[in-house]
């Protein structure tokens, strides 16, 4: 970059300063870029002689972190179908409609050796413009896409575009354009392409991708490569096929065909999305995991620690309570188990890893459903069991106990560097950070990992909730609860919208609306929904706070206002 | 308030977009009711100034109008709504502070200091006073939290280095460069003249991009974040400048009597390199090099520079 003389420097520094700052509104606004015009121009004005106010702005700008990494696929592929993009997909294909117009007044005048050169090469292109813009930039969309799916659809309306085209081929070899004739019709082609060089629209790169990736299709399906933007022009041109007039009908005819498949594959890419983005929801750990695939007649499950993270090599033991035989099986580098073929009946699931307490888990299983069973270890000595039943609460609500003390001599000579000095704890080894949690003004949960740098939606219904796991936690063996159970299960399919949130440690309370109450015990990766009951009512109103100042004595506030406690960490409640 | 007294355009259009507003705004769970969230509305529409029906209700409706609501209903204390306002920010406000002041302790600070205000634990009049009423939902209630934090920051601890470098200095005993020298005079006024004129026809984008570039060291990056358009925009606009600056200073020194090479010349040297130098092999008891020799080093100089 060219350097700026010091003294034009000078001049800037010494300018007057001014009066009359934006206040905070405007300059907020400003950041954001949600200033009308008008007003922008006047905050431009002040802060490109405010140096405070300019420092401000630039102090004040949103973070540039990614919340959730799902939601931005969907920005990302709604991205090509913005207007820029558009605007030069139609530019092109107005080019390349009035460039094929002259061919076909030159084919009507001149031999059929001459057009044969210019038109495939546009005509291929032409059959996409020829489409109106979605679904043109849903093809491109689909070029550029790793998923299989729409590809081959597209390169299907290509190939039957090049079918027809694909028998006067014997011709090329015979016939030599008049060079001219060929160095303009390069020019065609390589006109859009050379753009891509200096950088001009972007159209032009998706279809070379596309093309790249039809021609790739291309060699597969009929031998016959697509003519590429970006090959030399030999080649472009040893491969070109001949049309006659006619069969240039043919290839614009194709086109309509092209929509509707790209159109069609446009709606299953988008369920394909939501079905991303609500997977990309689930906990990280289990996100990175596969998806838990007991189907039915298998029993299956994760097993984790307290802090999520998976655990490898644990074994299961599942002995049935009345016959006596016993399946055992070890969890994979994922923390995952399978069993399949038991037959249905009362069995008792023993979890057991090394340098963990073993788990054990009682229920029932039906073979005609696939059973989920998670097991979350907590760290401690083999010899040490915790059982868990269905019909009794829940786990041990105690936080992983891979504790140290922290010394008086260590509190003082860790420097501390600012830091408060209740985060040595943090520093232990061994010791996961404390999760922090939020609510964003949607309502939903989020938790943080690193101390709130990053922050990451958690969505209490993603992790596999069959019947069954839910029983683990559920209050005690009321009917009426356990239908009231049902019943919130089935209401509560989508997120519901959170007002409080409150955790000790890896013990995790969050209400919001409708009475959605959630608690977890392991940082938040798997969730149960309680569903507080007393006296024959039920928790409907809106959780407004939620107030647990050790693990089993809590307070729940509503909006109606209600206030509900509990002595027993959440097992039983009583309305105020 | 008497009746007869005619109703305000801002006034008719608030009544009118009311009972919309107030469910949008979710103020009955906060405590807000409308006749005051009527009230708030009247007076974030005058502050703002717009006449004309359309401009108003397209500023109504561009308002944030739940944080707004969320935020005068924890200025007026409601409790259900600082619940809300706690689970929301809390965490957010300490790290924005964070990001701003880079220091734990200084953040901390901030970060109090603005719940303080927020709060409203000032008084006027006896009345509690929270900075929260002057919010009035042009930008969303984060950034305006991030804004007001950058505001305090700025006020608090860029005025107090520029304080500390020269303390250090007269304790020092040495005279080293202080961040903001006084500005020399030129060994040329119709330098400074010429590079006035060019400057006065930049347009405020331009302006804010030089000053934001030079003055205070910004990244292209942070630059282009600020105003919204991409990095190599900025650089892009950077080069122009820089082209367009020297073309049109040269020129207007060239109306001021100055010959094409003199100009160039002028612009070439800077002429405090020039004077610290002077004072330096002064310091070291040398002789003096002649003075075409000095503007060959301030040209290399500048050449590196």
């Amino acid at each position: 970059m060219q350097s700026m003389p010091n003294i034009v420097r000078d001049r800037l520094k010494a300018a007057q300063p001014v009066a009359n700052h934006p206040d905070a509104n405007l300059l907020t606004a400003f950041a954001e870029q949600s200033l009308p015009a008008p007003e922008r121009a006047a905050v431009l004005e002040h802060i490109s002689r405010c140096g405070d106010c300019r420092e401000v702005v630039a102090l004040a700008l949103p973070a540039t972190e990614v919340v959730a990494p799902a939601p931005s696929t969907r920005p990302a592929r709604t991205a090509w179908l913005t207007w820029p993009v558009l605007r030069w997909g139609f530019v092109a294909a107005g080019v390349v409609t009035i460039a094929s117009l002259g061919i076909l007044q030159v084919q009507r005048r001149s031999t059929p050796q001459m057009m044969a050169f210019k038109s495939p090469g546009v005509a291929v292109p032409e059959s996409r413009a020829q489409a109106s813009a979605p679904p043109a930039s849903a093809a491109l969309q689909a070029g550029k896409d790793d998923k299989t799916a729409p590809t081959p659809a597209a390169a299907d309306s290509v190939s039957s575009t090049n079918a027809p085209v694909r028998a006067p081929r014997p011709m090329a070899s015979v016939l030599s354009p008049p060079a001219s004739v060929r160095e303009h019709a390069f020019d065609v082609l390589s006109g859009t392409g050379g753009n891509q060089a200096r950088g001009g629209p972007k159209m032009p790169a998706q279809w070379q991708q596309n093309n790249n990736n039809n021609a790739q299709q291309q060699v597969s399906n009929n031998g016959v490569p697509v003519p590429t933007l970006n090959q030399p022009a030999g080649q472009a041109f040893s491969a070109l096929k001949i049309p006659s007039a006619s069969q240039n009908v043919a290839v614009s005819g194709a086109a309509p065909t092209a929509d509707t498949e790209a159109a069609i594959d446009t709606g299953a890419r988008d369920q394909t999305d939501s079905q991303l983005q609500a997977y990309a929801m689930a906990p990280d750990m289990i996100k990175k995991a596969k998806p838990p695939v007991a189907a039915a007649g298998q029993i299956g499950g994760y097993v984790v620690d307290p802090s999520g993270a998976v655990v490898p090599n644990a074994r299961i033991t599942i002995t049935p309570t009345s016959t006596g035989g016993i399946a055992t099986a070890v969890t994979n580098a994922q923390g995952a188990w399978l069993i399949p073929g038991l037959p249905a009946g009362n069995y008792k699931a023993q979890a057991e890893a090394p340098g963990f307490k073993t788990s054990v888990l009682a229920f029932n299983y039906d073979a005609n459903r696939p059973a989920i069973h998670n097991f979350t270890l907590s760290p401690g000595s083999v010899s040490e069991t915790v059982e868990v039943s269905a019909e009794n609460a829940q786990v041990q609500a105690d936080t992983a106990s891979a504790g140290n003390m922290i010394t008086n001599s260590q509190v003082s000579e860790v420097p501390l560097n600012g830091r408060n000095f209740t985060q040595i704890a943090e520093l232990a080894p061994g010791v996961v950070p404390t999760p922090r949690w939020t609510i964003n003004s949607a309502g939903n949960l989020q938790r943080s990992l690193d101390q709130g740098k990053t922050w990451n939606m958690v969505n209490v219904n993603a992790a596999p909730a069959g019947a069954s796991s839910l029983a683990v936690v559920a209050k005690a063996s009321r009917v009426k609860q356990k239908d009231a159970d049902a019943r919130g299960l089935k209401k509560e399919i989508a997120s519901p919208v959170f007002r409080a949130v409150t955790s000790t440690g890896s013990e995790v309370w969050a209400g919001g609306s409708g009475g959605a109450l959630y608690h977890s015990l392991d940082a938040g990766n798997t969730w149960a929904r309680v569903v507080p009951s007393s006296a024959g009512s039920i928790l409907t109103g809106d959780v407004v706070r939620l107030n647990f100042s050790d693990p089993q004595h809590g307070t729940i506030t509503t909006s109606t206002p209600e206030v509900w406690t509990t002595s027993d960490a959440g097992q039983t409640w009583q309305k105020q | 308030m008497s009746t007869t007294k005619p109703i305000s355009a801002v006034q008719s259009i608030v009544n009118d977009l009311l009972a919309d507003l107030h469910t949008r705004g979710a103020c009955d769970k906060i405590g807000l009711t409308r006749e005051s969230f009527a009230a708030i509305l009247c007076e974030v529409g005058t502050k703002h100034g717009a006449t004309g029906e359309t401009e108003i209700r397209t500023f109504f409706l561009s308002l944030r109008i739940d944080e707004l609501a969320l935020a005068r209903a924890c200025a007026a204390g409601n409790n259900s709504a600082w619940e809300i306002f706690l689970t929301r920010y809390r965490e957010k406000l300490y790290l924005s502070a964070l990001r701003i002041a880079r220091e734990d302790s200084a953040a901390r600070e901030l970060a109090d200091t603005l719940y303080a205000d927020l709060y409203g634990t000032n008084t006027r009049d006896g009345q509690r006073v929270s900075k929260l009423s002057s919010y009035t939902g042009r930008g969303s209630l984060e950034g305006w939290l991030r804004t007001v934090l950058a505001q305090e920051y700025v006020n608090r601890y860029r005025r107090t280095k520029r304080l500390v470098s020269l303390d250090e200095e007269s304790e020092e005993g040495v005279q080293f460069s202080a961040p903001d020298p006084e500005p020399l005079p030129p060994a040329d006024a119709r330098l400074a003249q010429a590079t006035d004129e060019a400057l006065a026809f930049l347009s405020a984008e331009d302006r804010t991009i030089l000053s934001a570039y030079y003055l205070d060291g910004r990244t292209l990056a942070e630059i282009a974040h600020m105003l919204g358009v991409h990095e190599s925009t900025i650089s892009r606009k950077l080069d122009k400048l820089a082209k367009g600056l020297r073309k049109q200073i040269v020129a207007n020194l060239g109306r001021r009597g100055m010959s094409r090479r003199q100009a160039e010349e002028a612009l070439e040297v800077d002429v405090r390199d020039l004077q610290v130098n002077i004072r330096r092999t002064l310091a070291q008891d040398s002789s003096p090099p002649a003075f075409s020799e000095k503007r060959a080093e301030a040209r290399v100089r500048e050449g590196e520079g």
